[in-house]
């Protein structure tokens, strides 16, 4: 398996597991304990404090730790909102950010007020990022906060916030940044930059899961309302106990970045442009996010793929298909709406994301999976055929076994027939919802099908029921091929509910054989 | 290594604990909402330890809500009931954790009518004052604890409930503290909503879980991603959750002999504390937790005990962690009648597995020593 979803989260280096471990086992102690197991506590989750304040220019007071990036988000955005007033109140984001902040944005907008909140969500150009400029532009004199990320998860592409931040500082407006895919692969000098707000995760940079933090400037001091109430720790901006173990191990990583930062840079975005440069041997192929770009993202849309076929297509390959939060919906990606791709495109996208233990074969063998897979699919649905490409053999994504097996065998069945060829009748079927289509070349001799081939777009299901039909069809005459109904398609293939339109597509597609 | 005495602010992840979260901190597990092989490996894990921490309460996997710890679940009951819904009654016991007081004083602020719920002196509800609470308006929620942090009083939540949903209300329970020290159900404890606390059980701090039955209308107090049904962004921390769930089942398997263990260490102390013509024992008469004791010793101000008693090798605290410090009395003791004076010696002995009827001799010792000053 090659890992390319460091976006996604990145394995707990070796030098922050290594620091964690005592805070598991014999410093357990409470950090907000007085008593001397507690002090000890405390001392580690104040050293790790200014670990994390160091490689952001920060201060260690101006370091509020949270359960991770999603809650520092949360804290920023509605703990600045609450503390100023919501009422009549203006955001300026971009339609690019992390779900969580688009998601506590249309939180804030949907609270009932008789002067309500609003918020302008600003689009990308088409490079992928948001200027200083767009968002000042935006301003009204009713706006208290611009949230904006300083570097995309998706596409990589930076945003200009530190330009943007002696804009709005010279405005009075409160700046917060989400700098999680920033922290760790950009220099980041918060003495110098009047950002006022900033969210880091520690698991986006070798760190541990479940911790994050929000800076919070002190001069001039950014005020914020806690959105978790409690003992009042974290100067009361944030109850709960700490996790020693999480802040220490956040603390290491990030130690450990700041002495890493230039090399990690330099190193990862010569591999992310090699990985680019491979898969361009590939015609049709659209980088998403073309703007000054972190070292560690290449996003890329595929045409003439389905998004679902593709990434079967790659179950070594551990790649992102729009934000990881966002997956387990598996819509396109918005991200990549906003940047102008169609749906089609958008599904068919694959974000690789480089890490330290990232090396140049695997990047060579990732280019080759993907271009073999995206040549195989393209074939398959009747472009100019490449010989000899391996079909995937394992079935990753648990499609039922029949499917699977369906699946691996279209490339022996598929195309069409060479123009020309007599007695040949197409049928071609196309399920708008889906944005898929499904065609079956029957070549007819005395009435019956003498050979039958198929092309298709679309997720493997429909690429098996394809190269099914095309299988049955031979030695068959119309009618019989006509009374095959979706629920016979169903049983054979175990096809299951959620990819009963797949099934259609092929009952549609026999019942416009003709009358031979 | 002082004599550890304080297992209610935190204890010790079990040994067993952390070899199973080793594999999630050090291996190529992924985040669990990526759909790639390494994201479902620790979907795996996430669910697994979701199915061990909802046997511990009698509770539906899909009931149990991932939360960074107590304190955010008991946020996330309180104000994911109130948010958006019409301003009415929310009831909390006089004697709660900071967490529901100032989640509750929150929505105070916001509009929402908050009561306290009085107690008697053993600190147990005063079941005639809410019962005519609960019948005076309606009420969206009320928050008791199952067992106080302080003085270990275990309250019979499960009377609570037919009253507080007669006034169309929800009943929260934080078993923080109970969880792995008392049997607990969500039938026993009467509770639509309960809090747990991994760190309290010998699991790692950073996890906690809000069971929700299914039927409560709660919103969401972290937004983005769609982790936790939608009631809870967030990456989910995948070693603790990992930690959690099998500290949970640890805790269900051993609960008898660790509660027999600690039960005596109680009976021991409590018999050498009344030997000691000073010591006044909270919560004296009410069942209490078989770990926790809480008293204070005349003449004594808390701050100052626990300053002497920490030079001499004993970790224990005057009560919530979390309010360590400020010098205040407990609430929890002004709330149960004690005289502010006897209130501000508080000091709270709660044992756990690792100790011993030697450290509790020694600490006894002390304790006369000082006694006598």
């Amino acid at each position: 398996m090659i890992y390319l979803d460091y976006a996604a989260t990145t394995p707990v280096a070796p030098e922050a597991l290594t620091a964690m471990l005592p805070y598991l086992s014999d410093a357990f102690a409470n950090p907000a304990s007085d008593h001397a197991p507690g002090r000890m506590a405390r001392k580690a989750v104040e050293k790790a404090r200014a670990q994390v304040a160091a490689l952001i220019g920060a201060t260690a007071e101006e370091i509020i730790w949270t359960s991770g990036a999603t809650e520092a988000n949360n804290l920023a955005i509605k703990g600045a909102l609450e503390f100023r007033g919501l009422d009549n109140a203006h955001i300026v984001t971009s339609k690019t950010e992390h779900k969580c902040v688009l998601d506590t944005c249309r939180h804030l907008e949907s609270l009932h007020g008789t002067r309500a909140l609003s918020v302008t969500y600003l689009k990308p150009g088409s490079d992928g990022c948001v200027t200083a400029q767009q968002v000042m532009a935006a301003l009204t004199p009713r706006t208290v906060l611009v949230s904006l990320m300083w570097v995309s998860n998706e596409l990589g592409t930076i945003n200009e916030v530190e330009k943007l931040s002696t804009m709005l500082r010279e405005r009075g407006v409160l700046l917060h940044v989400d700098a999680v895919q920033a922290a760790g692969k950009l220099a980041i000098d918060l003495a110098a930059t009047p950002i006022d707000l900033l969210s880091l995760s520690a698991h986006k940079i070798y760190g541990p899961k479940g911790i994050g933090a929000l800076f919070v400037r002190k001069r001039p001091r950014a005020r914020l309302a806690p959105q978790l109430h409690g003992g009042g720790h974290e100067q009361g901006m944030r109850s709960g106990t700490l996790a020693p173990h999480q802040c220490v191990g956040m603390g290491a990583a990030f130690a450990l970045a700041a002495t890493r930062l230039a090399d990690d840079a330099m190193r990862i975005a010569t591999l992310r442009d090699r990985l680019w440069m491979r898969l361009q041997a590939l015609p049709r192929v659209h980088r998403n996010g073309s703007g000054l770009a972190a070292p560690h993202i290449l996003n890329l849309s595929f045409e003439g793929v389905e998004g679902e076929a593709l990434r079967a297509m790659l179950p070594g390959l551990a790649v992102s298909s729009g934000s990881a939060c966002s997956s387990a919906t598996a819509e396109p990606s918005y991200v990549l709406r906003a940047l102008g791709r169609d749906d089609a495109l958008a599904n068919a996208s694959l974000r690789f994301s480089l890490g330290r233990a990232t090396t140049e074969a695997e990047i060579d063998l990732a280019a080759q999976q993907v271009i073999d897979a995206v040549l195989w699919l393209r074939e398959i649905s009747g472009e100019p055929g490449v010989a000899d490409i391996p079909a995937p053999t394992d079935n990753a994504f648990d499609y039922p076994a029949p499917v699977w097996a369906q699946f691996l065998e279209a490339g022996s069945n598929s195309g069409e027939f060479a123009p020309g060829t007599p007695g040949v009748q197409t049928m071609r079927v196309e399920n708008r919802a889906s944005a898929s289509w499904l065609a079956l070349h029957l070549r007819l001799v005395d009435e019956r099908i003498r050979e039958a081939r198929f092309t298709a777009f679309g997720c493997p299901v429909g690429i098996a029921v394809g190269h099914w039909l095309a299988t049955q069809a031979v030695g068959k005459s119309a009618a019989e091929l006509r009374a095959l109904t979706a629920t016979e398609l169903c049983r054979a293939l175990e096809i299951p509910d959620d990819k009963l339109h797949c099934a259609l597509m092929g009952e549609d597609a026999l019942k416009s054989i003709a009358s031979l | 290594m002082p004599a550890y005495l304080d297992h209610n602010a935190t204890t010790p992840v079990d040994p067993r604990v952390i070899d199973a979260m080793l594999p999630y901190l050090k291996g190529p597990y992924g985040n669990p909402s990526s759909l790639h092989r390494f994201g479902r490996a620790a979907r795996d894990g996430v669910e697994r330890a979701r199915a061990q921490v909802a046997a511990l309460v009698g509770a539906q996997p899909q009931e149990i809500i991932w939360t960074s710890g107590g304190t955010e679940a008991n946020n996330l009951a309180l104000k994911g009931l109130c948010t958006g819904k019409p301003r009415t009654r929310l009831l909390y016991g006089a004697t709660e954790h900071p967490a529901v007081m100032e989640a509750a004083e929150s929505l105070g602020r916001d509009g929402w009518v908050v009561e306290r719920i009085a107690m008697t002196a053993d600190g147990l509800v005063d079941w005639p004052a809410f019962t005519t609470q609960c019948a005076t308006g309606s009420v969206r929620l009320a928050s008791l604890m199952r067992a106080n942090n302080e003085t270990g009083v275990v309250q019979d939540t499960a009377r609570a409930a037919p009253l507080v949903h007669g006034a169309g209300g929800w009943l929260h329970v934080d078993a923080t503290q109970a969880a792995g020290k008392l049997s607990l159900s969500m039938t026993d404890t009467g509770a639509d909503l309960l809090t747990l606390s991994s760190h309290k059980l010998y699991g790692p701090k950073g996890i906690g879980a809000l069971v929700v039955k299914a039927g409560v209308d709660l919103a969401p107090l972290l937004h983005g991603g769609a982790q936790e049904r939608g009631l809870r962004g967030g990456t989910e921390n995948l070693p603790a959750i990992v930690g959690f769930g099998l500290a949970a089942e640890l805790a269900l398997l051993e609960l008898e002999a660790r509660s027999a263990q600690v039960h005596a260490l109680q009976q021991q102390l409590e018999a050498g504390l009344r030997n000691i013509p000073a010591v006044t024992i909270f919560g004296a008469d009410a069942q209490r937790l078989a770990n926790t004791t809480q008293f204070a010793l005349s003449g004594w101000d808390g701050e100052a005990l626990l300053m002497h008693l920490d030079r001499k090798g004993f970790a224990v605290s005057s009560g919530s962690a979390c309010a360590s410090g400020s010098g205040e009395p407990s609430h929890v003791l002004l709330a149960m009648g004690i005289d502010p004076a006897i209130a501000k010696g508080a000091v709270r002995v709660s044992f756990g597995k690792g100790n011993t009827t030697d450290e509790v001799r020694s600490f006894l010792e002390a304790l006369q020593g000082f006694a006598k000053q």
